[in-house]
């Protein structure tokens, strides 16, 4: 078996797959940043921030109430949009802090002047969502 | 009258299959049925496996004449059209051309890419470099491979199952070492079925379970205008560099490109659903149709099935061991396991590195992380690919 041509096609097989990766990384980073730019919306930069000022404590949280087991689900979802938010804003997990998830106000319809549902129509309702 | 029907009954029974049967092939059927039932029974990659079997089966039913391996491996290198001119080639004959052409993988590859989202890799395009290490494997089973006595080609052939891409090694093998095409293709999809049990423990010995647990940085988002250039980009880079690996990179960007434009929504769903299946059927039987008793039942299938093994194990350490460097480059916000989904097995590699994470922390979602040097990793077997392909071809 001729060795000097296994280990020389192994040597030029490696760093031809690295070689061309290597250039599609920086070349998909660079045009990553062009089409960035050219597009008016530049990657924003995070503020940079200087070590956490450490006298400073955070607000005490509110008291969280004990959560129902089902709602564990959707607090878990709730922050995770809450962290994709805010990581797209430029904080990072240690610079804000989720103290309350409250349920928003709900608008009344027939307050807002739409017609009340019928007992009819909001029974299909209920059977559509059990 | 009686002796004209006795000698009916032993013309039809000398004529038939009883007579004519082999104990080889009989073997090759009862390795169809052990396929088959890992196909349906344990779902090991059953898209593929189940034609595969199949095709097994029909090619080793005894005067059944469906496929005839001297067209395409003769003393002249070249497929032997006289039997299609003369009508004695068989069904499978006539799809194997689609192999033989090098037709069913791109078209599988174009199937693929326009199911894959590179966004992942988009927005972190270091993964490209864990791609590349996970190729590893490919290199070091052809080392093992050599040494064991084979040819060159073949061994490039037997390399190309660490790729962890059935397409891919369908198409090398069929250029490259046709005779071996059966059991490479079969060790490939095996392998590939078994990642999810061949990697964790590779993936546990080397990182500690620190490493393991390391919670990565979310993905930026990546816009429509960079998912429609990449494709693009990917084409022409590759292409140039490697003339041999465009028709796989090609058709895997077009397919990509298709479903990234958003305007030939039809083109693509074809693409992804009924071209996909209908090639996948006749890439299937006809591959498994060169697993011949002939060919199929000595001692290099073993051979080919140990190095497959080798190959897959050093892909996955190559990965594992290049996401090690980064992490202790990056201080610690690259998760090492995440290498591992390098070597290709869209996206069952991605989901074994998720799966190994959350058994560290439950917390931890890797997958999205994982699927960039799952998607870099195809790329970097089509690549591989080419330069066995120019380099052995």
């Amino acid at each position: 078996m001729d060795w000097e041509f296994v280990l020389s096609l192994t040597v030029t097989g490696l760093v031809v797959v690295f070689a061309v990766l290597v250039v599609l990384d920086i070349i998909i980073k660079i045009a990553g940043g062009a089409l960035d730019r050219a597009s008016g919306r530049g990657r924003k930069k995070r503020p940079k921030i200087g070590p956490a000022p450490a006298a400073e404590p955070l607000p005490a949280a509110a008291p969280v109430k004990a959560m129902p087991e089902e709602n564990g689900d959707v607090v878990a979802v709730i922050s995770a949009a809450v962290a994709y938010m805010m990581e797209a804003e430029g904080y990072s997990a240690g610079e804000y802090r989720v103290t309350d998830i409250r349920p928003a106000k709900r608008l009344r319809r027939s307050a807002a002047g739409a017609k009340p549902r019928s007992e009819w129509s909001a029974a299909g309702i209920r059977n559509a969502l059990r | 009258m009686i002796q004209t029907f006795i000698d009916s009954i032993k013309g039809l029974l000398n004529g038939s299959g009883f007579a004519a049967v082999t104990w080889q092939q009989g073997v090759m059927i009862l390795i169809s049925f052990v396929l088959m039932y890992l196909a349906i029974k344990k779902q090991y990659e059953p898209l593929l496996l189940l034609p595969i079997a199949f095709g097994m089966l029909l090619t080793n039913l005894p005067l059944a004449g469906l496929y005839h391996p001297e067209i395409f491996i003769n003393a002249t290198g070249h497929i032997d059209w006289t039997m299609f001119k003369d009508g004695n080639a068989g069904l499978i004959d006539i799809l194997y051309l689609g192999v033989k052409l090098g037709i069913y993988p791109p078209l599988i590859f174009m199937g693929v890419g326009a199911m894959t989202d590179f966004g992942p890799l988009i927005a972190n395009p270091k993964s490209f470099l864990l791609g590349a290490a996970a190729q590893l494997g490919i290199f070091v089973a052809f080392i093992g491979a050599m040494a064991l006595g084979f040819t060159p080609q073949e061994a490039g052939s037997i390399g190309i199952i660490g790729g962890a891409d059935g397409p891919t090694a369908i198409y090398v093998t069929s250029i490259l070492a046709p005779n071996q095409l059966g059991t490479i293709a079969i060790a490939a999809y095996s392998y590939m079925a078994l990642v999810p049990i061949i990697q964790p423990p590779i993936m546990k010995a080397l990182t500690t379970k620190k490493e393991r647990g390391i919670v990565m940085e979310q993905l930026r988002p990546v816009s429509k205008l960079e998912k429609i250039c990449f494709p693009i980009l990917v084409t022409l880079l590759v292409s140039f560099i490697v003339p041999s690996a465009a028709p796989l990179v090609g058709m895997l960007m077009l397919g990509n490109l298709m479903k990234e434009s958003g305007v030939v929504d039809r083109i693509s769903k074809t693409a992804q659903n009924e071209l996909l299946n209908i090639v996948t059927i006749f890439l299937g039987v006809s591959v498994g149709a060169t697993a011949t008793a002939e060919r199929f039942l000595n001692v290099k299938t073993l051979m080919i099935i140990a190095m497959g093994l080798a190959a897959f194990a050093f892909g996955t350490a190559g990965g594992v061991l290049l996401g090690k460097l980064m992490c202790w480059i990056t201080k610690g916000k690259i998760n090492p396991l995440i290498g591992s989904a390098g070597v290709s097995a869209v996206p069952m590699a991605a989901r074994v590195s998720q799966k190994v994470g959350q058994e560290e922390n439950p917390g931890n979602f890797l997958l999205m992380h994982a699927m960039g040097p799952n998607v870099a990793g195809v790329i970097g077997s089509a690549v591989a690919a080419g330069i066995l392909l120019s380099i052995l071809g």
